[in-house]
């Protein structure tokens, strides 16, 4: 350990940070939400009534295709998840690609009948958006989200290494101090969630490590394909016989599969050339029934509901894979351990926030001309805000847009986001217009009322709002709408403590503000 | 038992800060003898793993240790929060 | 105190540049072909069923490019780290091209 070590590190974190602290940032805040995607869904569906019940949601939703879509390729039947109601169900016709599944998908609720919910992707699309971004090409955006996740590790396995000091102020967290006091909220939320960032990171680049480390299937196949038919069993289309044939009872399959499981339960039904004498039905486990994530399936035939051969068991690398992924995602939790993800989720973010204004206190003060501060100052000052507080008024957007735009409206699903990113890209121009400190009170003040507005809108555009699914005792809409004012609380007294902040950092100047 | 768990992190994170001459110095107003700092933190680490220990009673092994970093990471925001408050 | 070095000489300022640059380059680029490499090697050679090491060679090579990284910020002569991820990169580039093209280990 020397000087050099530890300046070059220090170089390192800070710009490296600073260019991807942006990115992180929605990374963070989409994850953190993703951990509460299901009841995002399930909030942002209010037709959705009933309770999760499996065998009447796999009965329903697979009577209602033997009636509408008898002689098609294959149907699929994504089942809830132990926190979610609905189930999403479609078919495919012959020639047709997945792409274009939603044409004919629909909603089946707990009590097994086909809803006519109002289209939206509800938590999924967060949940997407956490690696796949918006507006950019996929693989993309997965790569810009792999860089980051990597600088990240480096950030964190390096902060430990030269900052020693981190340890000696761990609990230390002094307010009202400028530059100091960002330095303490970055140490404190990186050092208290050590533990979680670094599984949060190293699994994360593990859950699409294929995309990113291909050069081992390279290495031990001569194609990928044959890697994908080993690693997740090779997916043979059974032939049509001509014959039709019943299918045999799903319950009595489902129950075969408990059995096979310990009791977990599925998660996915694929039946391939329904009807047919040679029809397969394929049973997924959850993936939320066990912390390995990655549940096996098991194959039946679908006339006469035989069950075929397991597939063989995964060895220990790839059960490690699963748990790893099955950790990052944290589709196992219960609730209690759930809320704590989700507590971890919302430390990192505050680190990722703090460390990009701990950017500009530190410079501020050593600014040449702090009236006319050089452009890249600028540049980071204005992106912080509408980073910081134009996200999460996006996402405030995103469930306003739930409740306000037109049932009928045509690809409803990506207005909804569209309303994140126009709200989001509103505070934008709000932070480049307006003086630094006013755009911080002024977005800070529009997000909190962005997040007041969500369960008023709510209690005026649905029959569940919170008064009444307070007495109804309904936990579900009732704690999505009291985060929704804890969030507008969260923003409102920021707003005022930026509002009221004395100019601590140049401790003497007369000045108000650099507004 | 997630109770005990949770108990036992807020104690053992209010040892080990009080472990530390600076927080000493912030919350008691004055330095502890090199023993009773010594004794602090041991306390410490000794009811971190009691922690550990009932998050496992609770949940088993691998439930139970994701759990208990979960409890941690909270019982360690709210020490330092108290921390704060409690300095002078 | 990234900043502390800005009020050097120009020169200091210019090579200081250079030597983050190479560092830089060495942990992002070198990093990755390490990783690459090894996660190449252990699929290919790891004594367990092939889809297994496979999955073995990609859970180790995050760890792998993390460890160059820190590596390349961490040793004081940046020299020193692009001699030693060479030595441990070339053997094993050319020891994979053989088995895949060559004798088939």
């Amino acid at each position: 350990m020397n000087g050099g070590l530890r300046q070059s590190m220090a170089w390192l974190h800070t710009w490296v940070g600073l260019l991807l602290g942006w990115l992180l940032f929605l990374v963070f805040v989409t994850g953190t939400a993703a951990y509460f995607q299901d009841e995002i869904t399930r909030w942002m569906q209010p037709e959705v009534h009933g309770q999760h019940n499996i065998d009447a949601s796999a009965e329903g939703a697979i009577a209602y295709l033997q009636t509408h879509a008898a002689n098609v390729e294959q149907w699929s039947v994504d089942l809830p998840g132990h926190r979610a109601v609905a189930t999403t169900a479609f078919w495919k016709e012959k020639g047709e690609t997945f792409a274009q599944w939603r044409d004919h998908s629909f909603l089946v609720d707990g009590h097994g009948q086909k809803v006519d919910a109002r289209d939206t992707l509800g938590g999924w699309r967060l949940y997407r958006m956490h690696f796949d971004l918006y507006y950019l090409p996929v693989l993309w955006a997965r790569w810009l989200v792999g860089l980051a996740a990597m600088f990240m590790l480096v950030a964190i396995i390096s902060g430990v290494i030269t900052h020693k000091k981190i340890f000696t102020d761990f609990f230390t967290l002094r307010f009202g101090k400028g530059q100091r006091s960002w330095l303490d909220g970055h140490n404190l939320s990186a050092v208290l969630a050590l533990p979680f960032h670094l599984m949060i990171t190293y699994t994360g680049l593990v859950t699409l490590a294929a995309q990113y480390m291909p050069w081992g299937v390279a290495a031990a196949y001569d194609k990928p394909t044959q890697y994908y038919a080993e690693a997740f069993g090779a997916d043979e289309a059974p032939k049509r016989s001509g014959r039709v044939a019943p299918m045999a009872s799903i319950t009595a399959m489902i129950k075969q599969a408990r059995e096979t499981w310990q009791g977990a339960e599925p998660g996915y039904i694929f039946v391939a050339i329904p009807g047919d004498a040679n029809s397969l039905v394929k049973l997924t486990r959850a993936t939320d029934a066990g912390m390995d994530t990655r549940g096996e399936t098991l194959t039946f035939d679908a006339a006469t509901g035989v069950m075929h051969a397991r597939p063989p068991a995964r060895g220990g690398a790839r059960e490690t894979e699963s748990v790893m992924v099955g950790l990052h995602a944290g589709r196992f939790s219960p609730l209690l351990l759930r809320w704590l993800y989700f507590l971890a989720g919302l430390t990192g973010t505050a680190m990722v926030g703090t460390g990009l204004i701990l950017w500009t206190a530190k410079r501020r003060l050593q600014l040449p001309d702090p009236e006319r501060p050089y452009f890249g100052f600028r540049l980071v000052e204005r992106l912080n805000v509408a980073t910081i507080a134009g996200l999460p008024f996006g996402l405030a957007c995103y469930f306003l847009a739930n409740r306000l735009l037109p049932i009928g409206l045509l690809q409803r699903p990506n207005w909804e986001t569209n309303g994140l990113f126009i709200g989001w890209g509103a505070l934008c121009l709000v932070a480049i217009v307006r003086p630094v400190k006013r755009a911080w009170v002024e977005t800070l003040s529009v997000a909190a009322a962005g997040f007041l507005a969500v369960p008023v809108v709510d209690m005026v555009t649905t029959d569940r709002g919170l008064f009444v699914s307070l007495w109804r005792g309904d936990v579900l809409f009732a704690t999505f709408d009291l985060v929704m004012l804890a969030f507008a609380g969260l923003f409102g007294f920021c707003a005022w403590k930026v509002h009221h902040r004395k100019d601590v950092v140049r401790a003497g100047s007369k000045k108000e503000a650099i507004a | 038992m997630m109770l005990l768990c949770l108990l036992a992190a807020l104690a053992g994170f209010a040892a080990l800060s009080l472990g530390m001459s600076r927080h000493q110095r912030d919350i008691l107003g004055r330095i502890l003898s090199a023993g009773r700092t010594k004794g602090l933190k041991i306390a410490g680490w000794v009811l971190l793993a009691v922690s550990w220990a009932a998050a496992i009673a609770s949940d088993g092994a691998a439930l139970g240790s994701v759990y208990w970093i979960g409890v941690l990471t909270f019982g360690a925001l709210i020490v330092a929060f108290s921390v704060t408050r409690l300095s002078r | 105190m990234p900043r502390s070095t800005s009020n050097g000489a120009p020169a200091t300022r210019v090579a200081r540049a250079l030597d983050v640059a190479s560092r830089t380059v060495l942990a992002a680029v070198g990093g990755y072909i390490a990783a690459a490499l090894t996660t190449a090697g252990l699929a290919r050679w790891l004594p367990i069923p092939r889809v297994e090491a496979v999955v073995a060679g990609m859970l180790a090579s995050f760890a792998v490019y993390a460890a160059v990284a820190i590596f390349a910020f961490a040793v004081v002569r940046v020299s020193r780290v692009w001699f030693w991820t060479s030595v441990y990169c070339v053997p094993l580039a050319a020891a994979l091209y053989l088995a895949m093209h060559g004798a088939g280990v």
